[in-house]
């Protein structure tokens, strides 16, 4: 096995999964936040869409959705939409409906009380939201939050249906290769090694959110 | 002078009548207590005038504003929305549960609304804050969380924040049901000095000691209706004369 080829392509690779990774959290935190507060209107035509669209991207698997978006696309609008873009769509679009499910997870876990202090004092309902409801919201989703996060990182290997070479598709090359065994092993290292680090990024925000209960 | 003014308030859920035609009105630095028993619709009479609630029919008028009328058709009408708000800031409420902001120091418990509300600066909402807690006796609690304090010196976070707001009138709910025999004499002089500032307050409790040793008058509740009304002697003497079997 040669480690000087096969290593700085699973750096390459890694790379690959972690722009993945943080362009579908830049994109669908917020996109879920809306998507959330469209599933708790009291309005029909708010909520209606929102639910049936949660559960279409949390009822079918992501792999179909990517393939969706990257293959079914093209016959539609007559182009190959890229293929890095097509997964952060894919990708973005099928988190959102978790976040937002989670985000409401966590805002119905509010007292009304903390409402009705907020509305007592003359807070407006936006104030009322973004400084006292929404911190302690994210102080409550954090732990689903990591799990989910986790779960992203090893999502992103479905990536690989649609030819992105990221950490998967490059360990099964290598592993053909040279036929061995060891790239998925050093696969396992480079998933574990990301992960601790969402784990430690977790663990850390936690601890400074502990100073209330 | 009237600082609080209600006439023939109705508020029903799921179409019961929870508060029954309700007439009754408050002066100026009057201490004012509402009896009775559980259900009788106490906090929701409280939560109706601090527009958490809205209600079916009546009047309610605050130092003359009138947040909300009833035309002769049945036609609720509230004011409009500043008009609303400028009201609800005349109005104060310690909650039984107090609902302290858990994620705030007690300081910023005090000082968010006023910099956030009223647009204070945050210097003088701290000035503010920083009085109203040497009031309470509470100045070494000054960046303590709320998870941090007791049930006691929650309350009086509380009170400091709903005084912060400069309200004209405070209204409490159940204020004594979470304090012992010390606690509840030290919450019976917080109320006096409020008094002696000329602060109007009207008290929800269940307990007849709180009503006679501070009220300058009493409302018993009942079944959505006041059902006696008078000085602290006269409404007791006749409870006791006709309804025995009410116990507090
Ligand atoms: N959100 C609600 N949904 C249905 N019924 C309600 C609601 N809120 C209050 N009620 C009913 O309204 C009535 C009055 O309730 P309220 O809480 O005002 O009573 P209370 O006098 O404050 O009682 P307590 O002394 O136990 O606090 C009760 O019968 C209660 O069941
Ligand atoms: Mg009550």
């Amino acid at each position: 096995m040669n480690f000087k080829v096969f290593i700085p392509a699973m750096l390459s690779a890694s790379l690959k999964t972690l722009s993945l990774f943080s362009l579908t959290l830049l994109f669908s935190l917020p996109l879920g936040l809306i998507l959330c507060f469209a599933r708790m209107s009291k309005k029909k035509v708010l909520n209606l869409p929102a639910k049936i669209y949660i559960l279409l991207m949390r009822g079918t698997p992501l792999m179909l959705q990517l393939m969706f978006i990257f293959y079914g696309l093209n016959p539609i609008f007559g182009v190959q939409p890229p293929r890095f873009a097509s997964a952060v769509i894919a990708f973005a679009l099928n988190y959102a409906a978790y976040f937002a499910e989670i985000y409401r997870s966590g805002i119905i876990s509010i007292p009304t009380g903390q409402y009705d202090a907020g509305k007592v004092l003359g807070f407006s309902k936006r104030k009322t939201f973004t400084i006292i409801i929404l911190p302690q919201v994210i102080k409550r989703v954090l732990p689903t939050m990591s799990n989910e996060f986790m779960t992203l990182i090893k999502d992103t290997s479905l990536a690989q249906t649609i030819v992105i070479v990221e950490i998967m598709r490059t360990t099964e090359k290598y592993a053909n290769v040279y036929v061995s065994a060891i790239p998925f092993g050093v696969a396992a290292i480079f998933y574990l090694v990301m992960n601790a680090g969402i784990g430690k990024a977790f663990s850390f925000t936690e601890k400074k959110l502990s100073y209330y209960k | 002078m009237k600082a609080l003014e209600i006439k023939n308030l109705v508020k029903k859920i799921d179409n019961i009548k929870i508060l029954n035609n309700i007439s009754f009105s408050v002066n100026k630095g009057e201490i004012l207590t509402i009896i009775g028993p559980s259900g009788s619709g106490k906090s929701t009479l409280l939560r109706c005038i601090n527009q958490l609630e809205k209600i079916d029919g009546g009047t309610i008028k605050i130092n003359s504003d009138v947040l909300v009328d009833t035309n002769n058709n049945g036609d609720v009408m509230y004011a409009e929305k500043n008009l609303r708000t400028q009201i609800g800031l005349k109005v104060g409420l310690v909650f039984q549960h107090f609902n302290l902001f858990p994620h705030f120091s007690v300081l910023r418990n005090i000082t968010e609304s006023q910099v956030k509300v009223l647009r204070r600066s945050r210097d003088e909402a701290n000035n503010i804050a920083i009085q109203l807690l040497e009031k309470m006796d509470l100045k070494s609690k000054i960046d303590a969380y709320p998870c941090e304090l007791s049930g006691g010196q929650k309350q009086r976070v509380a009170i400091a924040r709903a005084l912060a707001m400069d309200p004209e009138i405070l209204f409490f709910d159940e204020p004594t049901s979470a304090l012992d025999p010390k606690l509840k004499g030290d919450f019976i002089n917080i109320i006096k000095e409020l008094s002696d500032g000329k602060m109007t307050i009207v008290i929800v409790t269940h307990e007849m000691n709180i009503a006679k040793s501070i009220s300058d008058r009493v409302i018993f509740m009942e079944e959505g209706m006041i059902i006696e009304e008078g000085t602290p002697e006269e409404v007791f003497e006749k409870l006791k004369n006709e309804r025995t079997k009410f116990i507090f």
